[in-house]
């Protein structure tokens, strides 16, 4: 048997139009462009690294004095807080804007890129410069942290639970209208309960987060270990930023662990 | 009888003038729903129901069949004041639904009726006793029929009698999503019945079921009908279910009544003629 065709195959590669072809090559002038102006150059590098290593045999062995710890101790707590009060609020916030923004569910009834505007708004600046605009307008300290923690929550729960609510099966919310419940029974009653795991895992990546965040935030006063940290190095105390340094990294993955098991227990 | 007994048969609603049938076609009292020249579409679409006109009786078993697009779905909402209709009329117990009836009047209506769908519409993850109070949840019900742990006592007790008549009173804290087809499906039911219909609608009750607890749904449906003398109307592609569960069947071909007729008088070859 013989296998032929009068057809003519299609070519192996789609070669771009025109059009593409410009704008491919102005993505590689760009990437180009960006390496030449903040990549680290090989000289840069030849001298940095040597300077890591120098600062990493500074800062061994880390500040073990017992007075020091407790007052680590107390700071990590402060983050802790920080971020559990924060992401709680944030999360109880999140739920009523993420209603807003979902739809088909919204009670503001194609209005709901409104709500989603506000969403990205807050999750698009960056948690830092919320920081800093609570630290000045709050005041240095746990508050401006946990105010942060609580914007950048709902920044990042809102979309996420606002996706769920959409993504909830219709079948019994259709149910519940159709026997003529409100909107917000419906979404009590079919959406939030069929929602909820994703919910409780989205809280949970929250709440990783904001340990993260919150350690950060003391750089810029908003409270907690990151404010001890910027201390030790502003003084060039590395012992104690090693100490620092250490017990962050105990805290997040302990968090980490938790959220994990938390998470898994939800979706088994 | 036990203290968790539930009521199905409840007094007729004292409703205002505007909405009382006038027409002499529908006396209230003696049809349950008649509709009198029903048409819809959707948006722009072809006409979905092109002039149904249909009168069921009280307590009245009517099975609707007609091919997938013949419009029998649409027609129960119609019926039940979820979807609006074009023109026409709708008597339902005595309150009229036309093209501009108002949505506090469809919500009274709706008050009158229990809806029961092909996928149940059951919530996976709530039990099964908030799904059944979940139908409290509607028209004149109670905002704290969303979750049973919140529910007042004597909805939890109606609640627990709705699924005794469909017996299931046992499986009362499983989760829903631990229920075979058939057992969702007669939660479903207790779901309705917790509302005390008049008018009990299911919309093909056991096209997802495997045939044994297809007939099983069938029987517990056409059992509390004749129980508590409501009103039964459903929708189905099985004729076994149309002649056996069923005093008369109606059929729809593209959007228009073909027959009606006592299922007494009717066979399955009969019938076959209509798909």
């Amino acid at each position: 048997m013989s296998l032929s065709s009068t057809r003519s195959l299609p070519p192996r590669v789609a070669w771009p139009g025109a059009l593409q072809f410009s704008l491919l090559i102005a993505l590689a002038a760009l990437i180009i462009a960006s390496f030449a102006s903040v990549a680290p150059s090989p000289e840069r590098l030849a001298t940095g690294i040597p300077r890591m290593f120098n600062l990493i045999g500074r800062m061994l062995p880390p500040d073990l004095e017992p007075g020091f710890l407790a007052r680590i101790s107390v700071r990590i707590v402060e983050t802790l807080a920080i971020a559990l009060a924060g992401t709680v609020i944030g999360v109880l916030l999140s739920l009523p804007v993420a209603w807003l923004a979902s739809r088909g569910l919204s009670p503001l009834r194609g209005l709901e890129f409104l709500a989603k505007g506000l969403v990205s708004f807050l999750r698009t600046v960056p948690d830092l410069v919320w920081a800093l605009i609570f630290v000045v307008s709050i005041g240095l300290g746990p508050v401006a942290g946990t105010m942060t923690i609580v914007i950048d929550t709902i920044g990042f729960c809102a979309r996420f639970f606002a996706e769920a609510m959409e993504d909830a099966e219709k079948a019994p919310q259709e149910a519940l209208r159709t026997m003529g419940a409100s909107r917000f029974a419906i979404l009590a009653g079919a959406v939030i309960p069929d929602a909820m795991p994703s919910m409780i895992n989205t809280g949970l990546f929250a709440l990783e987060k904001a340990v993260r965040s919150s350690v950060v935030l003391g750089l810029v006063g908003a409270g907690g270990i990151g404010q001890e940290l910027e201390v030790a190095f502003s003084l060039f105390q590395y012992k104690r930023a090693a100490t620092i340094i250490l017990a962050i990294f105990v805290v997040v993955i302990v968090m980490e662990f938790i959220t994990d098991r938390l998470r898994s227990r939800i979706s088994s | 009888m036990s203290d968790t007994s539930l009521t199905l048969a409840r007094p007729p609603r004292l409703d205002s003038d505007e909405n009382r049938s006038l027409s002499a076609q529908s006396p209230a009292g003696i049809y349950a729903v008649s509709a009198r020249y029903v048409t819809k579409s959707y948006a722009k679409g072809p006409l979905i129901l092109s002039g149904v006109s249909i009168d069921i009786r009280e307590g009245e078993t009517i099975a609707l069949i007609g091919s997938n697009g013949s419009g029998k779905s649409t027609l129960l909402k119609c019926l039940a004041g979820v979807h609006p209709i074009n023109s026409g009329e709708i008597d339902v117990f005595g309150s009229v639904i036309t093209r501009k009836t108002k949505q506090a009047s469809l919500s009274r209506i709706r008050g009158d009726i229990g809806f029961v769908f092909q996928n149940h519409g059951l919530v996976r993850r709530l039990s099964v006793l908030s799904n059944v109070i979940h139908g409290k949840l509607g028209d004149g019900g109670s905002w704290r029929a969303f979750h049973q742990a919140i529910a007042p006592r004597e909805m939890r007790e109606e609640a627990l009698a709705a699924l005794e008549m469909v017996g299931l009173a046992d499986k009362i804290g499983s989760l829903a999503e631990a229920l075979s087809g058939g057992q969702s499906q007669r939660v479903a039911i207790a779901r309705a019945l917790i509302r005390k219909p008049r008018l009990l609608i299911a919309d093909e009750p056991a096209a997802s079921l495997d045939p044994v607890a297809g007939s099983d749904v069938m029987t517990a449906f056409a059992d509390i009908a004749a129980r508590s003398r409501t009103t039964l109307l459903f929708t189905t592609h099985d004729l076994e279910h149309a002649l056996n569960y069923a005093s008369r069947i109606v059929a729809l071909n593209a959007g228009a009544v073909v027959l009606d007729a006592p299922s007494a008088s009717l066979s399955r070859a009969s019938l076959a003629g209509i798909y």
